[in-house]
C-alpha cells in the first residue's frame, strides 16, 4: 500500500508518523486509521478494477478523508446506494465514520412543510394510514378534519378508522384487484413508514440538514451488501405507489371512491 | 505477608497503554509499506481491541490513583530526633 515512489509520497508517509504521546491523541489517531483501513479494504474488495486503475493519493494532508477514500465513497453512491451530494461534499472536511442512510421514502411527518409537502394523491390517503389519521385527528385537531373535508369532500366520520381495519385482509383483497389499486397497502405502508425497507422507513427530526439524526451503519461488507440490496427494492416500491398516486390524481373523486370501496369491504368481511 | 501500597506499585508490571503501542505498530507498518488489503482488515480488528483495552487501562489507572489519593497516611518509621 505505502510504496515510496518519490519524495512527495515519502513526505506523506512521514507526516502520518508524528509522535503520539498521550492517550487522547492515540485514540484520535486510531479512530482515523480504523476508518481509513475500513474504507480502503472495502474499496479493494468491492471495486477491484477501479482500485487498480486509480491514481488517487492514499494519504490526506490532514485528518480528513484522502482522495482515494473519497473516490470510494463516490463509487458506493454511484453503484450501490445513494449518499446525498451534500454529505459527500461534507466528507471533504469531516470524516464519515459510519454510512449515512438518509430517508428516501415519503418523509412527511417531520418534514418542515408537513402535509403540504405531499402531493394531493398522498394527502387524500391520509385518513387510511395510522399516522395520517393520527395527524389529522390529534396534531391538527379540528382544523385537520375540516381541512380534509373542505379539500376532498369526505368527512373523516365516513371513512373507517385504520385501527378498525384488518390490514392482512386488505393485503389479501388488494392482491386480487388490478393495479394500481393493488398497491394501496404499499402506499399506506410508505405513509406509515412501515414498509420494512430501511431506506423508506425513516423519519428525520431536524433543525438543519447537519443536525439531522440520520440512521447510520458501520462500514462493513455485510452492511454495505444489506444496504445495497435494500436500495434495489426501494425504487420498485416507490414506483408502485407513485402509479397509484398518479391514478388517484387523474380523477380523485371517482378513483378514491374505488379505494374506499375496497377499504370498507375489509370491514364488512370481518 | 500483606503488601504495602508502595510495594504493590513497585512490583506492578510496567506496560505502555495498548492504544499507544498500536499507534507505534501502525506507524511502523505504514513506513515499511506492509499494509495490503488483508493486513488492513486484520489491523482494523486489532485497532478496535486496542482502543477498548487502552480505555480499560486508563480507567484502571484513574481508579488506582484515586484510591491512593484517598488512602489514609500511615507512619512507616519514626523520624530521627523523635
Amino acid at each position: 500500500m505505502a510504496a515510496i515512489w518519490n519524495a512527495k509520497s515519502a513526505l506523506q508517509i512521514l507526516q502520518q508518523c508524528q509522535p503520539i504521546t498521550d492517550f487522547k491523541s492515540a485514540t484520535d489517531y486510531l479512530w482515523t486509521k480504523l476508518n481509513t483501513y475500513q474504507l480502503l479494504s472495502l474499496y479493494q474488495e468491492l471495486f477491484p478494477l477501479e482500485w487498480e486503475e486509480s491514481q488517487s493519493e492514499i494519504y490526506s494532508e490532514d485528518e480528513s478523508h484522502s482522495p482515494k477514500e473519497l473516490e470510494f465513497i463516490s463509487l458506493v453512491s454511484e453503484h450501490l446506494f445513494p449518499i446525498d451530494d451534500i454529505i459527500i461534499e461534507g466528507a471533504y472536511e469531516e470524516r464519515l465514520y459510519q454510512i449515512p442512510v438518509s430517508p428516501k421514502g415519503v418523509d412527511w411527518q417531520d418534514h418542515e412543510e408537513g402535509i403540504d409537502a405531499l402531493r394531493s394523491g398522498w394527502q387524500i390517503l391520509l385518513p387510511l394510514s395510522q399516522s395520517g389519521r393520527w395527524w389529522l385527528e390529534s396534531v391538527a385537531g379540528e382544523k385537520g378534519e375540516s381541512w380534509y373535508e373542505c379539500t376532498f369532500g369526505y368527512s373523516l366520520k365516513d371513512i373507517a378508522h385504520p385501527e378498525k381495519t384488518n390490514f392482512k385482509l386488505l393485503k389479501r383483497l388488494a392482491r386480487r384487484v388490478a393495479p394500481p389499486i393493488s398497491d394501496l397497502p404499499t402506499a399506506l405502508a410508505l405513509l406509515d413508514l412501515e414498509t420494512g425497507n430501511i431506506w423508506l422507513d425513516q423519519s428525520v427530526c431536524c433543525e438543519s440538514y447537519w443536525n439531522r439524526n440520520f440512521e447510520s451503519r458501520p462500514w462493513t461488507i455485510e452492511d454495505i451488501k444489506f444496504l445495497a440490496s435494500e436500495w434495489k427494492k426501494a425504487p420498485q416500491l416507490l414506483d408502485k405507489a407513485c402509479e397509484l398516486i398518479d391514478w388517484i390524481e387523474s380523477d380523485p373523486n371517482t378513483n378514491f371512491s374505488h379505494i374506499l370501496a375496497l377499504w370498507n369491504l375489509t370491514l364488512h368481511l370481518k | 505477608m500483606k503488601m504495602t501500597p508502595l510495594e504493590f506499585l513497585i512490583t506492578a508490571p510496567e506496560e505502555v497503554n495498548p492504544a499507544l503501542s498500536m499507534c507505534r505498530e501502525l506507524q511502523r507498518l505504514e513506513l515499511s509499506g506492509e499494509l495490503d488489503s488483508a493486513t488492513m482488515k486484520e489491523m482494523a480488528n486489532a485497532i478496535e481491541l486496542a482502543i477498548s483495552k487502552g480505555t480499560d487501562d486508563v480507567r484502571a489507572v484513574e481508579q488506582t490513583k484515586e484510591g491512593l489519593l484517598n488512602s489514609r497516611s500511615v507512619a512507616g518509621a519514626i523520624p530521627m530526633g523523635f
